[in-house]
């Protein structure tokens, strides 16, 4: 009989190496625990500020402005969920002297606390770089519907300042860059870029809330004199409908003058376009005429199987006969 | 202070066995100030080292016999009952840790029933706390300044008590006996000091100190393959030395033995030379962590 031989499983020993090779190359990466959510506090420059408040949650929602009854009623939904089932996905933290501040997950601390619960999962991620902290908030936020045009504009400040501190030798920030951040396509980034060097009337007016459209403020940076800015600023008070603002916009870019010069534009012009003819029929007339002509006759016979009712064949026949004069023509020159 | 857990969620793979010639070392001949926990509600660790008593209220479970410090004259114990162990971190009861026979070792016993109850909770809030409470004591100054070493050996389980040793250690010591189920075990408890690993903060990393072979008999061809095979996979995660199969290990854990402690024994006896090699190789392997 063979000698006895064994071996480990090799579910067994896939699994053990699995385990050494995770631990070498990920160590410490998932970080996560259920935290006290009064351990937690939410980062006071994140630029999405709710309104509502850890003490407005702990006094109760009957005392509540307007404002921050409606942005309960928005966070309802996710407190029945959190109730139910608790928070499924952590929120992220990072350690803040004795506390953890929130790098993303505001409204599910928010909601944790309203739906009662005293401990939150999280996971706890080393202090991020400024830039890499609003650059997740970032993410976090876009990601948001309801975030103000006003919020959006100091979220991008704010990241914009800490890419330029991180990239010293940058002096201005690009729409390209800007794209690259934000993963936002082309179109959207100019966008950004205008919102970010607009000047300070169209950003206090973006402040006070008269432009909340980002589309609108691109238009409205567009405007170079500062008192045709001023009107249209005022009519936006006035609220007006969109539209009808966009349109004031335009024409404030584009006035209508009385007497419009012409003003020609483009490329000059290299060559000379001899017109178009709708008939066959005068097609062969023009063409006759030419053959006519005695420097021509001589390429007649080239021409004697020329289907005139083909407009492709005429139009083949023309091309070729205008060759044809052109080289005589130059060579004669 | 240094956390060695002993691990692996197959019993009789020699847990108990291992914490109990680990405390011993530590205390006996590295003369460090040891402690030990049993973190398993069959306190067969806790009965090794002082006289475990039946619960009258369930005679399956152990209870830790009343305290010798205990004074129920004394208006500060008005509030004990007496009896004290590890148990006692779960239900905010005190925890005063037992003396022992042997000099610098002192030990905090298992409570059957408390822990099973511990070990039982399913509410995910309550299973956190259960997961960090030990955590939470091992860290408190006093305990930090009054032990070198805490030994602790766990329940044949990777439920929540396992967790919480595992989260509160600073090594894992993973005894297995080259044998299937034992290694399916061991796989167990890989797979949880990978989970640990992740979840830890880079400077508190949970080391492994590795696999120990334990009831090794080397005329046996699937011990013996077994360990080269897995000697051969993950050298760095498997002792050189291993633990004979020898009826002294079992004599030595009998109530009354002669003498009480494989230590006791003269310096030739080949079962004591094989413990030591083993213990310093733990001990060498602990600290090429600790230095990283």
């Amino acid at each position: 009989m063979a000698k006895k031989s064994f071996s480990i499983s090799s579910n067994i020993a896939n699994g053990l190496i699995d385990s050494i090779r995770t631990v070498s190359s990920h160590k410490g990466e998932l970080n996560y625990e259920m935290m006290a959510i009064n351990m937690i506090e939410p980062d006071p420059e994140n630029p999405r500020k709710l309104k509502l408040s850890l003490e407005d949650i702990k006094n109760g929602v009957n005392k509540l402005s307007a404002e921050k009854i409606s942005e309960f009623e928005a966070l309802e939904p996710l407190i029945d969920s959190i109730k139910k089932v608790g928070v499924r996905n952590a929120i992220e933290v990072y350690k803040f002297n004795n506390v953890y501040r929130i790098i993303s997950g505001e409204r599910r601390w928010l909601a944790s606390l309203a739906a009662g619960k005293e401990y939150i999962r999280v996971h706890i991620c080393d202090k991020p770089s400024d830039f890499d902290l609003r650059y997740l908030q970032w993410i976090e936020n876009i990601q948001r519907e309801d975030l103000s045009l006003w919020e959006k504009y100091q979220n991008l400040t704010q990241i914009t300042k800490a890419y330029k501190e991180h990239h010293s030798a940058l002096k201005a920030i690009t729409a390209d860059e800007l794209g690259k951040i934000l993963g936002t396509s082309q179109r959207q980034s100019y966008r950004y870029l205008a919102l970010i060097n607009a000047e300070p009337d169209v950003i206090a007016a973006v402040q006070m809330g008269k432009i909340t459209n980002i589309k609108l403020l691109e238009e409205v940076t567009k405007l170079k004199d500062i008192n045709t800015r001023n009107e249209i600023l005022n009519n936006l008070e006035k609220n007006h409908s969109k539209n009808k603002i966009l349109l004031q916009v335009k024409q404030a870019k584009n006035p209508i003058k009385s007497k419009p010069k012409f003003n020609k534009q483009g490329r000059p012009s290299t060559k000379i376009n001899l017109g178009y003819i709708e008939k066959q029929s005068v097609a062969k007339v023009v063409f006759d005429i030419l053959l006519d002509h005695q420097s021509l006759a001589k390429y007649k016979d080239q021409f004697c199987d020329v289907d005139w009712a083909s407009i492709k064949n005429i139009n083949q026949a023309f091309k070729k006969i205008l060759i044809l004069i052109n080289t005589d023509v130059i060579e004669h020159a | 202070m240094k956390i060695i857990a002993v691990v692996n969620n197959k019993g009789g793979v020699g847990k108990t066995t291992i914490a109990r010639i680990l405390a011993e070392y530590f205390s006996k001949v590295r003369e460090k100030r040891v402690l030990g926990i049993d973190m398993d509600p069959q306190a067969n660790f806790s009965n090794r080292f002082i006289q475990m008593e039946i619960d009258e209220y369930d005679k399956d479970g152990k209870v830790p016999p009343i305290h010798p410090y205990y004074d129920p004259e004394d208006n500060e114990d008005k509030d004990w009952d007496g009896r004290s162990s590890i148990a006692g971190i779960f239900f905010g009861d005190p925890v005063y840790p037992y003396p022992t026979k042997i000099k610098n070792f002192e030990l905090l016993p298992a409570y059957s029933s408390k822990m099973l109850l511990a070990e039982a909770v399913t509410r995910d809030e309550v299973i956190e706390k259960v997961y960090d409470q030990l955590n939470k004591f091992l860290n408190l100054a006093d305990l930090k300044e009054s032990y070198d070493m805490i030994i602790i050996d766990t329940a044949p389980s990777k439920g929540p008590l396992t967790r919480s040793v595992v989260r509160a250690a600073t090594d894992i010591l993973i005894p297995s006996m080259m044998e299937p189920s034992p290694m399916e075990g061991t796989q167990g408890m890989m797979h949880l000091w990978k989970t640990e690993s992740l979840r830890r903060d880079n400077s508190n990393p949970l080391n492994l100190i590795g696999i120990l072979a334990n009831a090794f008999d080397k005329r046996t061809s699937i011990h013996k393959d077994f360990y080269d095979d897995l000697k051969k996979r993950m050298s760095q995660h498997v002792l050189n030395s291993v633990i004979n199969r020898r009826i002294i290990y079992t004599e030595v854990d009998s109530e009354g033995a002669t003498p009480p402690s494989i230590f006791d024994y003269p310096d030739s006896n080949v079962a004591k030379v094989e413990i030591i090699q083993v213990c310093e190789e733990i001990e060498s392997k602990m600290e090429a962590y600790a230095h990283g």
